[in-house]
């Protein structure tokens, strides 16, 4: 299983690029991710639309729909593809340290 | 040099494994086999990585070997595009075994692969979006779009009764690409379709059939059956999905009743060239400027014969289509087919290889962008240009469209 190194902390990942264990995730593991999906700084906007997704894991083990992510953080689509351009998918919800959705995404 | 101890043979299992499967060739066929080996030249992956050699497969399945066959690798690493059983000149069906034996023996398929089906079982759909989200993400969507579009008649229609067809999604679109509502409802707003959603049952998705259980297949597709019923439409049409194009289309006649099973079933992009054809679609293909390439999806091309649709459409929609080679029916899969994408890490090793070829394809023909009418594909596509570090990108027919249309000349 392969894994990345964040501050000396092994941490490990699925084959996408997925964190395994939503617990082992903290903000660097967001950085690192973000570097990897090619964000180069972490605005406000980025860590209100992770913020949520973590909350909302949190709650229902399930990522939200799209709709409530923009209805509850106020960033339209368009804008969250300007924050994360690999979609909210593939994007926010790996930088967010969501597991990767079953079903293909 | 392994040893076959005649002594651990089943001598029926081969039998057993024909009167099991589910098909429309004559179960005589698949006593045919006359060890020639085409299906192993035809695989293209015999030789990219192990176990990848339908011929063996056979020949154990003739032999007997019922455990070497369930514990093998080949009948999960297969991607069942069926390229072996297009070159078998005995009309061996050879991905029809396979999914015979993933599905009736007991196993358990490596992965989400079952979760995936158990999910749809449960709550109608591969992804758990309950209804209310559903319908939400919908009316949002068609908010968007006449926001965009500027006429508050553009419309998602839900449970319209007597609608010309009835239309389902991949959950992808609903759960996490919502843009792709609004791209194909401003398609189906531009031509002035007569057109439906279905409340109820909406997942064109189908993995039962890859993990080869008929009894969940027979389920999913009795909804969409019933559902053509209730809503009086003419007929069904999937969005942009390989699998849901065949799953549809040939498993209404393997898995129904035929007083059930007798309802036209149609992909999307063959009712883009009906509207083409009608003149409903007009588009401005300087929109679509940039070179570009097309994988064929084998479920909609290979197994449903959908050569020439989607090529009528990019001569129409695109300023520069290049092939890539081999294409149409003799196109290589993407390496995600037959619920790979969904097997987890022990499969990705197979998956990533077979991508090799799929990358060498496209990087021949110097394109960065590919269409793509199949999420499966796509995802398998995306997965491959990272892997592979290629500047490129899937893309689907409806995008090109959707943002080509000339508004001044909606019909």
């Amino acid at each position: 299983m392969p894994s990345i190194n964040v501050n000396g902390v092994e941490i490990e990942i699925d084959e996408d690029g997925f964190i395994v264990d939503p617990d082992q995730w903290n903000e660097d593991v967001a950085k690192y991710f973000a570097q990897v999906e090619g964000i180069n700084e972490l605005t406000d906007d980025h860590w209100k639309v992770i913020n949520y997704l973590r909350d909302y894991y949190k709650q229902f083990q399930i990522a939200p729909m799209i709709r409530k992510l923009c209805k509850e953080t106020g960033c339209s689509l368009k804008y969250i593809y300007e924050l994360f351009p690999t979609g909210p998918a593939k994007g926010a919800c790996k930088l967010a340290g969501l597991p990767k959705p079953t079903g293909c995404v | 040099m392994s040893v076959i101890e005649t002594s651990r043979l089943y001598p029926n299992f081969f039998k057993e494994v024909v009167s099991k499967a589910c098909t429309l060739s004559s179960r005589d066929n698949f006593y045919q086999c006359l060890s020639c080996g085409m299906c192993s030249a035809g695989c293209p992956y015999n030789g990219v990585h192990d176990h990848a050699d339908p011929r063996k497969f056979i020949r154990m399945l003739t032999l007997g070997m019922r455990e070497e066959v369930l514990n093998s690798t080949f009948i999960w690493a297969c991607t069942q595009c069926g390229r072996c059983t297009m070159d078998c000149p005995m009309g061996v069906e050879v991905l029809t075994l396979v999914r015979t034996v993933r599905g009736n023996f007991g196993l358990r398929a490596p992965g989400f692969l079952q979760d995936v089906v158990d999910a749809q079982i449960r709550t109608g759909n591969q992804m758990e979006v309950t209804n209310e989200e559903y319908l939400e993400t919908l009316e949002w969507m068609e908010e968007e779009l006449q926001t965009e579009v500027g006429d508050p008649n553009a419309k998602i229609p839900i449970d319209k009764e007597g609608a010309d067809f009835l239309f389902l999604w991949d959950p992808r679109e609903i759960k996490y690409y919502p843009q792709d509502i609004q791209s194909i409802a401003k398609i189906m707003w531009y031509v002035g379709a007569n057109w439906t959603c279905s409340s109820r049952w909406w997942d064109a998705t189908h993995y039962a059939l890859f993990n080869g259980n008929d009894e969940e297949s027979r389920i999913i597709t009795q909804r969409y059956a019933d559902e053509v019923k209730r809503l009086k439409v003419k007929e069904l049409v999937v969005t942009e999905c390989g699998h849901a194009t065949h799953a549809n289309k040939w498993g209404l006649k393997v898995w129904l009743s035929p007083e059930d099973g007798n309802y036209p079933v149609k992909s999307i992009i063959e009712k883009y060239v009906e509207w083409f054809e009608a003149g409903l679609l007009k588009v401005d293909k300087t929109k679509n400027p940039e070179p570009i390439t097309f994988h064929d999806p084998c479920n909609t091309v290979r197994k449903q014969g959908l050569v020439n649709e989607p090529r009528y459409v990019l001569n129409k929609t695109v300023m520069e289509f290049r092939e890539m080679w081999p294409n149409g029916k003799y196109n290589y899969c993407c390496g995600g087919g037959g619920g790979l994408l969904a097997m987890g890490k022990d499969i990705y090793p197979y998956r990533m290889a077979k991508g090799k070829l799929k990358a060498d394809q496209i990087k021949a023909t110097g394109c960065k962008l590919v269409a793509c009418p199949c999420h499966n594909c796509f995802d398998q596509l995306t997965d491959i240009f990272k892997y592979y570090e290629m500047d490129c990108k899937p893309i689907h027919l409806h995008h090109l469209i959707s943002h080509a249309l000339i508004l001044e000349e909606k019909p």
